[in-house]
Order: C-alpha cells, then structure tokens, then sequence
C-alpha cells in the first residue's frame, strides 16, 4: 500500500482548505464565477499555480483537482465537498476575498476561515426585522399603497422574519418555511389591512410582506451565471429560486382561498 | 409631473427598502452606505423615466444599468466584489404585482391572463439581469465566456 508521504498530506491540506473556500463562499450567496474566482486566488497564495488547478463548481458541489510533482512524477489530488444550504451574507463573501488576497500559510489560513465562520452577524435580530419591516412598508407605498398599507406590510414582514430567524436555526426545509412565512406574512398583512386598517387595496400590503422572501440573490446569480455559459450552475440556482418564487405563492394562495380576494 | 416633493418621498422609500435588505444580507456597514446610495439612485432613475411615459421594462433596464454602473465606479476602487452593492440595489425593481396577479389568475382558472402576467414578470426580471449584465460587461474588458 502506499504511503502518504509528508507532501502527500501537505498536499491534502491545501487542497481541502480550497475547496472548503468555494463551499463558504457558495453558501454566503456567491454566485459560481464569484466562487472560482476567489479559489484560485487561494491557491495562488498557497502556491499552487493556476495551471495545476482544475475546479468544479456548482451551488450544491465544489470538486477541486492539484497538481504537483513527488519525486519529479506528476501526481493529484482530489478534493470533492458538498455545499449544504445556500444562504445570503454579504458581509462574509466580502471577508473570504479579502483573506484570498494575502499570502497565508496552510494553518494560518485555516484560522482565519474558522473565525470567519465564527462570525456573528452584523446587524441584531431586532435591527434586522426592523429594517425589513420598513423595507417591505416602503415597498408597500412604492407600489401604490398609503399609510394602511405601509402599516400592514410592515408588521406583517416583521412577525414573518421573527419566526423566519427561528425556523432557519433549526434547519427547516428552505421551500416549506418560505411556504409557512409566506402564509404568515400574507394572511397577517391581510388581517390588519382589512380589518384594522381599513385599507381599500389590502392586496398591495400582501404583496409588499412576502418581499423578504423573494430569492432576489440566487435569482440573479443565476441569470450571471447562464449569460456567462455555466449552465449547470445557472439551470440548478434558477430552478431553486424558481421553487421557491412558487413556495411564496403556494402560501399566497392558500391564503386567498381562505379570504377570497378578486383581481381588483 | 413629478414634483421635488414625490422625487424626495421615493428617495426614502427606496432607502428604506435598500437598507432594510443590505441587513437582511449581513452588508458591512461602510459597503451599507454606498449600496443605499446606489440603490436610492437606481430607484429614482426608474421612477422618473416611469413619470415620463417611459415602459415599464425600458424603465427598469436602464434603472438597473444605473446601479450596476454606479455600483462597480463604488466598489473598484475599494475591491470589493460588487455584487454586493449591485444585488442589494435592484431590489426595489422587483416586479411584484405581475407576480400577484399571475397567481391571482391561475387561481381563479383564468390560464390566459395568467401567462400574460407570468411573460410580464418574467421580461422584468430579465430586465434587470439585461440591465446589470450589460455594465458588467462594459466595465470589465476581461469578462468572457
């Protein structure tokens, strides 16, 4: 049998520590070009040149092949690590092109990446429901709507994430919690509008509380990534947003068969 | 005619909406400041040409061009990838109603309608792909297949 020689694992080490790279960078939201492209800067900066560097990417699954030379005979090695969920944190994609310009060894570069996944987020759970509020109320008069609406929309799109927080931390099933949020943010900006508010067009605050849950990031990404020819990553990101854009409106519906609203 | 009192209301909403997004999306805070700038921009530019009689999907190419424009002139400088800005910028253009009504339809069995608001949402979401894409393109002359 074989023995890993010292290099060997070196060799194991560096290629593992890109392709974990790609895995962060695809589950904060990066979009496949985005991945690659901050992989190769990693393997630059562990000296493997790009011309001993093959990558696969895609939003579910990063491959990473190096190439070196143990006793002047080529040899490779083979990382393949799955993704598992697809997020949105901007604040990391920026973090891991940061740390992927600058020359770290192996180790050091394996502590950085472990603080950064460490990372709490930026903003407070309250701030961030806060701002979604006002985001989706806004998106509410934006789409014609007044103060009722405004009013309806936002608490709505505020209850939806508070429970949103809650259903991602235990890991939910991304297309049935945007089902349930769906329902909830629907039918409570429902509630308020009409019954509370006495809006006239309780319809506009329903669409502006599902806001938060339109997968405006892989949406787009996926758009880049087809223009760009990668068509598995840009047909696989777009049929999961695609799945989810009808997650919200299962639960959308399921709401109006209960309150039986007409196209006004 | 739009007045320079609806030109500040919607210079606020699309903050707001910009904002309330950059911290859903974990944005770091001195990125924030510039992708609500870029965002409020774009949104402006929109509904001016809207005001004007611009189409809807003319209106949104060009709004979200604005913003992938502006957003690189950002975040090159500072070498911040700038989907960042650029992502968080366009929500404002997102075409919900077409997407209300085409539910609205379907649900209650009428296919035709439907489709039409289904190719109407879709063209606007293409709009802004079309609209970001072109500045990508023209603001990286590496940008190839």
């Amino acid at each position: 049998m074989a023995e890993i020689t010292n290099q060997d694992q070196d060799q194991a080490i560096i290629t593992n520590l890109i392709g974990r790279v790609g895995v962060m960078v695809l589950r904060s939201g990066g979009a496949s070009f985005r991945t690659e492209d901050t992989m190769r800067r990693v393997a630059k900066s562990l000296k493997v040149e790009t011309n001993a560097l093959e990558t696969l990417v895609t939003p579910t699954v990063v491959s990473v092949t190096t190439h070196f030379l143990v006793d002047n005979i080529s040899t490779s090695y083979t990382t393949t690590q799955k993704v598992g969920g697809l997020g949105v944190n901007m604040a990391r994609i920026e973090a891991l092109h940061d740390v992927s310009r600058y020359d770290y060894p192996p180790n050091q570069l394996a502590i950085h990446l472990d603080e950064i996944e460490n990372s709490k987020p930026l903003y407070s759970r309250e701030l961030v429901m806060l701002g979604v509020g006002l985001a989706c109320g806004a998106f509410a008069i934006i789409l014609g709507g007044g103060i009722p609406e405004f009013g309806a929309a936002m608490l709505a799109s505020m209850i939806s994430q508070r429970i949103r927080f809650r259903w991602i931390r235990l890991r939910m099933n991304p297309y049935l919690l945007t089902t349930l949020c769906s329902i909830i943010a629907t039918g409570t900006s429902y509630a308020l509008a009409n019954y509370v508010l006495h809006s006239p067009t309780p319809r506009l605050a329903m669409i502006a509380s599902v806001l938060m849950l339109v997968p405006g990031v892989p949406l787009i990404n996926s758009l880049i990534d087809l223009i760009q020819i990668d068509l598995i990553s840009g047909v696989t990101r777009g049929i999961y947003a695609t799945f989810l854009l009808i997650s919200i409106g299962i639960g959308v519906l399921f709401v109006l068969s209960l309150t039986g609203i007409a196209i006004s | 005619m739009i007045t320079i009192g609806d030109l500040l209301l919607q210079a606020l909403l699309g903050a707001l909406v910009t904002v309330g997004f950059g911290m859903l999306f974990n944005v770091p805070r001195h990125t924030l400041i510039r992708a609500v700038i870029v965002g409020t921009t774009g949104h402006i530019f929109r509904f001016s040409l809207r005001s004007i009689g611009v189409s809807n999907e003319v209106a949104t190419f060009l709004g979200a061009f604005t913003v992938g424009l502006f957003g690189y002139w950002n975040t090159h400088q500072l070498r911040i990838p700038r989907a960042i800005i650029t992502v968080t910028g366009i929500i404002t253009m997102v075409p919900g109603i077409p997407a209300y009504e085409m539910i609205i339809y379907f649900f209650h069995g009428d296919t035709l309608n439907g489709l039409q608001s289904v190719v109407k949402a879709v063209i606007l979401a293409g709009s802004i792909a079309a609209g970001l894409s072109l500045a990508r393109i023209i603001t990286a002359p590496e940008f190839k297949v």
